[in-house]
């Protein structure tokens, strides 16, 4: 064992401690070697990898229709989220054109499910910090999203929903019921949680001045999503880069300096915002839009021609991009997928160090992590 | 800040004869082995900092492994592909890590998965799989083989 003396001039020992892999706060399977200098964390090392199911092999060997329902539990908490990407990649090798109230129906299902990532999310992060009850409200609020795609399709959480050419249902009675009662819910509970939690100072001591990012090194180490946004950077896809229909809306993306723990959730509370407003917004639309059809005319058997597409959505968790490459045979070449709660994590062994272990735990849940991304 | 018609100008002035522009796209490349890092310097001088993607495709039968970069412009939003052809043989590329912080995992995994070497990467070790995995499981000639790692024997 090394033996060094600290910054205090204190003679203590370096040890290493195994944070993970089995502890509720890893949000699952990720384990950390921290490198310890008393209480203080002087190096970490993540190690990923234990939830790794290989699913990008497995596409490989099966259709492209039987590949569909793997993409949903890479981010299990937002399936439609990560059906596109690889529908849109698909689409652009198979050259379909999809009919407008199919893309509308997609970007409804995207934004009701990136409400409900978005309420585990603050909510396992509250929880993470020691006050549980603070987990119920916004569970209760993803409940609401939740019964609004079980109402479309069937299923509450890996919907698949999203399919080559289209999508699998129109919206019906049921959905307009579970969609009202979402819509009269959520403005009631964005007040409350606010009140709940915004200036509780335990929360604040916890958060407020912990693993903060720059704007410089959340750029360098690729960090996308609300972790990018609450470090100052404005980027958005959907606004940006827009796919689907995005660019018929007026796309509004709130942005933080701080780049700190607690930046980053308020950030996530205020894109709750706007997301509600877009789905209000969509839902009208959609509406408006003349019944028709929500499946291109595609052939039955999925032959893409040879290439390379690839395609990049706006996630809850950050940018995912999905490779596709096809020889034009019934099964894929290769699947890639760029997972971004994968490239937000590199930038842990930047920001831990000089940090206290309660702190880790404070930075990994304001990261709003899945593993089942991470490892693929 | 350059978008992607500034792009093709750049690369038509700088590296003319080892950039190639692929038809039907405005914003793909394929690049030369030794170019690559110029090239990205380049970019990321010109506004593309943020690095999306580094992704390999096995193709056996051509006899190469085809790398695929994705480089973003956070002003503007655009995407450059670079398409990085390499031989099976002597899979080894010049790594970009000092351009981008975010190519060390990026390279890391292709590195885990087709055992492509990535020169002057600062920790080129497996990332998912762990150390004593034997074989790069995503290249087409990888034999799996079951209940290896099961910690079970099979019957005779």
């Amino acid at each position: 064992m090394n033996t060094e003396t600290n910054k205090q001039g204190r003679y203590s020992e370096v040890y290493q401690l195994n944070f993970g892999p089995q502890h509720p706060s890893t949000h699952g399977v990720l384990h950390m070697l921290v490198e310890m200098d008393g209480e203080t964390c002087i190096g970490v090392d993540t190690k990923i990898g234990y939830l790794h199911r290989g699913m990008e092999k497995l596409l490989e060997s099966r259709t492209y229709l039987q590949g569909l329902p793997y993409t949903d539990r890479l981010d299990y908490l937002a399936g439609v989220n990560n059906n596109l990407p690889y529908v849109l990649a698909v689409e652009k090798l198979l050259g379909v054109e999809v009919p407008a109230r199919a893309s509308l129906l997609r970007m409804l299902t995207c934004e009701i499910m990136r409400l409900a990532s978005y309420m585990v999310g603050v909510g396992i992060y509250i929880m993470d910090l020691g006050a549980v009850s603070g987990v119920f409200y916004p569970f209760q609020e993803r409940e609401y999203a939740l019964d609004c795609m079980s109402a479309l399709c069937g299923a509450r959480m890996t919907q698949s929903y999203i399919r080559y050419g289209g999508v699998q249902a129109d919206i019906n009675e049921e959905f307009d019921v579970a969609y009202q009662k979402l819509v009269a819910e959520t403005p009631r509970f964005i007040e409350m949680y606010h009140k709940l939690v915004d200036e509780n100072e335990i929360f604040l001591r916890r958060t407020k001045g912990i693993g903060v990012i720059s704007a410089e090194d959340a750029m360098d180490y690729a960090l996308t999503g609300p972790n990018l946004r609450a470090s100052g950077v404005d980027y958005d896809l959907r606004r940006d880069a827009p796919y689907c229909l995005y660019d018929r809306f007026k796309i509004e993306v709130p942005v933080l300096t701080a780049g700190d723990c607690y930046a980053r959730y308020v950030q996530r509370m205020l894109e709750v915002e706007k997301i509600f407003q877009l789905i209000k917004e969509i839902y009208a639309a959609l509406k408006e839009e003349p019944a028709g059809e929500i499946m291109a005319k595609i052939p039955k058997v999925l032959k893409p021609a040879a290439g390379e597409a690839y395609a990049q959505t706006e996630n809850p968790k950050g940018i995912m991009g999905c490779l596709v490459a096809s020889e034009g045979k019934l099964n894929p070449l290769r699947v890639h997928f760029r997972r971004p709660s994968f490239d937000n994590i590199a930038i842990f062994e930047k920001i831990m160090p000089g940090h206290k272990v309660a702190d880790l735990v404070s930075i990994i849940a304001s990261f709003d992590i899945v593993l089942g991304e991470i490892d693929g | 800040m350059l978008n992607k018609q500034e792009v093709a100008a750049m690369v038509q002035q700088k590296f003319r004869l080892m950039v190639e522009p692929l038809p039907d796209t405005d914003c793909e490349y394929k690049v030369d082995l030794m170019t690559l890092v110029p090239l990205c310097r380049e970019l990321k001088a010109g506004g593309y900092a943020f690095l999306a993607d580094i992704t390999a495709v096995d193709y056996l039968e051509q006899g190469y492994f085809r790398l695929l970069y994705q480089v973003c412009n956070y002003q503007n939003g655009d995407t450059i592909t670079l398409k990085v052809d390499v031989s099976r043989e002597e899979p080894v590329v010049e790594s970009v890590c000092p351009v981008w912080a975010a190519a060390n995992w990026l390279e890391r995994e292709v590195y885990d998965m087709f055992g492509i070497v990535f020169k002057n990467h600062p920790r080129l070790e497996r990332i998912l799989l762990w150390e004593g995995f034997e074989g790069w499981p995503l290249r087409k000639d990888y034999v799996h083989q079951p209940n290896k790692y099961q910690g079970r024997r099979q019957l005779d």
